[in-house]
């Protein structure tokens, strides 16, 4: 590959991944917003319900899909599986706090209303780098949710829910070559 | 529990009695505010503790291990700092004086670099343990957020060091510091 166009790669990647950056951007604004609008305990828990559900048929589109290649795709089924668990969970909380269990996603349209992006996602990079506004978008609610929650004892469930979605990002940023941990506070901002 | 979270925190280098600092705080939630912010306090001082622990134990590791795992546990060092910065500015706000930096803070690091490795992992472990089991107790909204974001870095932290393990970084989907 001659020097001219291995500058054009590398400025087609840089510019690719500016882009891909300002878009993971609307998923945490748009994650943020709807847990916002939540007042109670029990409303700030169904918006985590429907996070989590989301981005679990997200994962399962994108596995099933096979886009991203053999390897990354066995990664994104495992992280479906820990999304569904983490829905799991907070159902049962939610269920403790008298709460009425959110209609669950059954479509990309219904994922793209909660995380949208999913059904841009075409090629493993894009695939990898929604996956990562996911995370990102999650983390960012869940910390968002620790400043709000009233209910102390919900907080173990939650912060070690984020915490599992902190490592999904880990492995996230090592298939895009990204640097793994990239500040000492880690709030999902982009 | 506290002596599961006893273990964690020696494995870290932190005395029992720092264990049982923290878990001590908080634990009687008696009302008003000045019963809430002395908790708050005790709780950022066991905290401060733990991460300076951990700067000294990175501090060692970043001599012993070479190359991009020296790099690494530089960047974790610093992140640890940023920690006890923080945490330690908190305390200050809610009036509290936090634990001074120690000058000569012994721990002991094993030589090897799978041994460094796993001691760091040892490391994020205790500090997993120990903010899970703060963050219940802290009153402040703004301190829990604080506590939960440093919670997570910690745990991606561990992600890191279980790869340079050859191991799964993320095999579990809620991180307590108990994962094998």
């Amino acid at each position: 590959m001659s020097g001219g166009a291995t500058r054009r790669e590398a400025l087609r990647r840089g510019a690719a991944a500016a882009a891909v950056l300002a878009a993971g951007a609307p998923l945490v604004a748009g994650a943020r917003a709807a847990l916002a609008q939540a007042e109670t305990d029990a409303d700030i828990v169904e918006s985590l319900i429907g996070l989590e559900e989301a981005a679990a048929l997200a994962y399962r589109t994108a596995a099933a899909s096979g886009i991203a290649g053999p390897r990354h795709t066995r990664t994104l089924w495992r992280f479906a599986r820990h999304e569904q668990q983490h829905a799991e969970a907070l159902l049962t909380v939610l269920e403790a706090l008298g709460g009425r269990a959110p209609r669950p996603p059954r479509t990309v349209a219904d994922v793209d209303r909660i995380l949208p992006g999913l059904g841009d996602a075409r090629t493993p990079e894009a695939v990898l780098e929604y996956a990562l506004g996911l995370e990102s978008a999650e983390v960012a609610a869940y910390h968002d949710a620790h400043a709000r929650l009233a209910e102390p004892k919900l907080l173990p469930t939650t912060a070690s829910i984020m915490a599992a979605q902190g490592q999904h990002l880990v492995v996230l940023r090592a298939a895009l070559s990204q640097p793994l941990v990239q500040r000492a506070f880690e709030t999902g901002e982009r | 529990m506290v002596i599961g979270r006893r273990a964690l925190l020696r494995a870290a280098g932190l005395s029992a009695g720092s264990a049982l600092v923290l878990a001590g705080c908080g634990g009687t939630a008696a009302g008003g505010d000045d019963a809430d912010t002395a908790s708050d306090i005790e709780l950022l001082g066991a905290l401060i503790e733990l991460e300076q622990t951990a700067v000294a134990g990175y501090t060692v590791a970043a001599r012993r291990l070479g190359g991009s795992l020296g790099a690494v546990a530089r960047r974790f060092r610093d992140h640890e700092r940023e920690h006890v910065d923080r945490l330690s500015l908190a305390s200050r706000r809610l009036g509290g004086t936090p634990p001074a930096p120690r000058a000569r803070l012994e721990v002991r690091v094993p030589r090897g670099e799978r041994a460094i490795l796993r001691h760091a992992v040892g490391i994020e472990d205790a500090a997993i343990a120990a903010y899970l089991d703060a963050l219940p107790r802290l009153r402040l909204p703004e301190l829990r957020a604080t506590a939960g974001s440093i919670f997570t870095t910690e745990a991606e932290h561990l992600a890191v060091l279980r790869d340079a393990l050859g191991e799964d970084p993320a095999p579990v989907a809620f991180v307590d510091g108990t994962a094998p």
